[in-house]
């Protein structure tokens, strides 16, 4: 067995002694280790440089991805609306008119028609929530602080599950990709607390500090398992995933059984941010 | 004869106070080809003409590498004149490197 000489301190700089070598190891300016036996070649440099470059096509690839998904939901939004939502107020307009025309001496044929408007209204209702689901035009109108108090109380009426929204971010004013992925993302957790947590109450804050914005979602239901969170079948967690990735964020799910589940994304503020336009 | 692994670069006037260097690398991977590169530039203009630089590839001659202690490459160890200094890394620091081998202030 080979023995060591004891490395020597000095103090002329930082490159000898073990301040060196660790600085050396610290600073990856290694690209071999020396064994008593072999010798490993280490490539950490340029295994990250590889991993970086990888994440970046990664993030491109979920960035271009989601775009082309929201381009394709605005499309249907407006097939939607312009196809189904005219038909079906010609529809409503021409049952009222043959309600107005049939005579009290034909009652069936009146009730029949009332039945028929009523089905009317109730699709015109549902084109019309299809279409707000698939484009979030509120977060356009509105701005994301009002567009999510607005999906909390909506979550709160259809469900039935009291859900607080807390934000110090009312006046930021945020860039529409970053809007829309931060709305998409509180929409599908929101779902997945309706679905899934059985839970009594909710919160979605939406707080921004001086380098980050940070978005969460808890519940005080039965906790989602670390199964689910890794699943490859939890498609509404790989959304919200690569939303996250697209914007550089960081993401982050867990659940316990006696405190409920916690979702919480954080993305860079630089990147979720409307940038000033030129000085007029 | 050049000895397995190993390669000596001399500077043209080898003078009494020459400056022998052994340079501990891997090969070409991109460290210690950084700090074969940073140390010539660094005698040649610091060393003109009285410097040494043995370079061993421990890749090639490993028993060098189990003879001189040699942890990790890029190692430089400064032979001559005495003391000895060993230094880490890609030697990219001009100025401490050069401390380290007392030669601030040198031409």
């Amino acid at each position: 067995m080979s023995r060591r000489a004891p490395a020597r301190r000095s103090g002329t700089g930082s490159l000898t002694g073990m301040e060196g070598l660790a600085r050396a190891l610290r600073t990856r300016e290694v690209d071999a280790i020396v064994g008593d036996r072999d010798i490993m070649v280490v490539r950490l440099k340029q295994a990250e440089d590889e991993l970086k470059r990888s994440r970046d096509q990664l993030r491109a690839l979920a960035a271009h991805l989601l775009s082309v998904r929201d381009s394709e939901r605005v499309a249907i939004a407006r097939e939607l609306h312009d196809e189904f939502g005219q038909a079906l107020t010609s529809l409503q307009l021409g049952l009222a008119w043959l309600a107005r025309n049939v005579t009290p001496e034909q009652p069936t044929l009146l009730a029949k028609i009332a039945s028929l408007s009523e089905a009317t209204t109730g699709l015109i209702r549902s084109v019309k929530l299809i279409t707000i689901e698939l484009r979030p035009g509120a977060v356009d109108e509105l701005g994301l602080a009002k567009t999510l108090r607005s999906a909390a109380r909506d979550f709160e009426g259809s469900v039935g599950i009291p859900c607080r929204f807390r934000t110090n971010a009312a006046g930021v004013p945020f860039n529409r990709p970053a809007a829309i992925a931060v709305y998409r993302i509180v929409q599908a957790a929101l779902t997945n607390v309706a679905r899934h947590a059985r839970a009594a109450h909710a919160t979605v804050t939406l707080m921004t500090s001086a380098r980050a914005l940070t978005v969460t979602v808890t519940d005080d239901g039965r906790g989602i398992s670390r199964t689910l969170v890794d699943s490859r079948g939890s498609l509404g967690i790989i959304g919200m995933r690569e939303r996250v990735l697209a914007l550089d964020g960081t993401f982050t799910l867990a659940g316990s059984k006696r405190k409920g589940t916690t979702l919480k994304v954080r993305l860079p503020l630089s990147r979720v941010v409307l940038e000033p336009g030129p000085a007029a | 004869m050049k000895a397995r692994g190993r390669s000596t670069r001399r500077a043209a006037r080898p003078a009494r106070d020459t400056y022998v260097f052994q340079l501990f690398v891997a090969g070409d991977e991109p460290n210690s080809a950084l700090a074969r590169e940073n140390l010539g530039r660094l005698c040649d203009a610091h060393l003109p003409g009285r410097f040494e630089i043995h370079t061993v590839d421990v890749l090639k001659n490993a028993e060098a590498a189990y003879t001189h202690n040699v942890i990790v490459t890029p190692t430089l160890i400064l032979i001559r004149p005495l003391p000895r200094v060993t230094l880490f890394g890609t030697l990219r620091d001009a100025g401490q490197v050069l401390a380290a081998l007392r030669l601030t202030g040198a031409p």
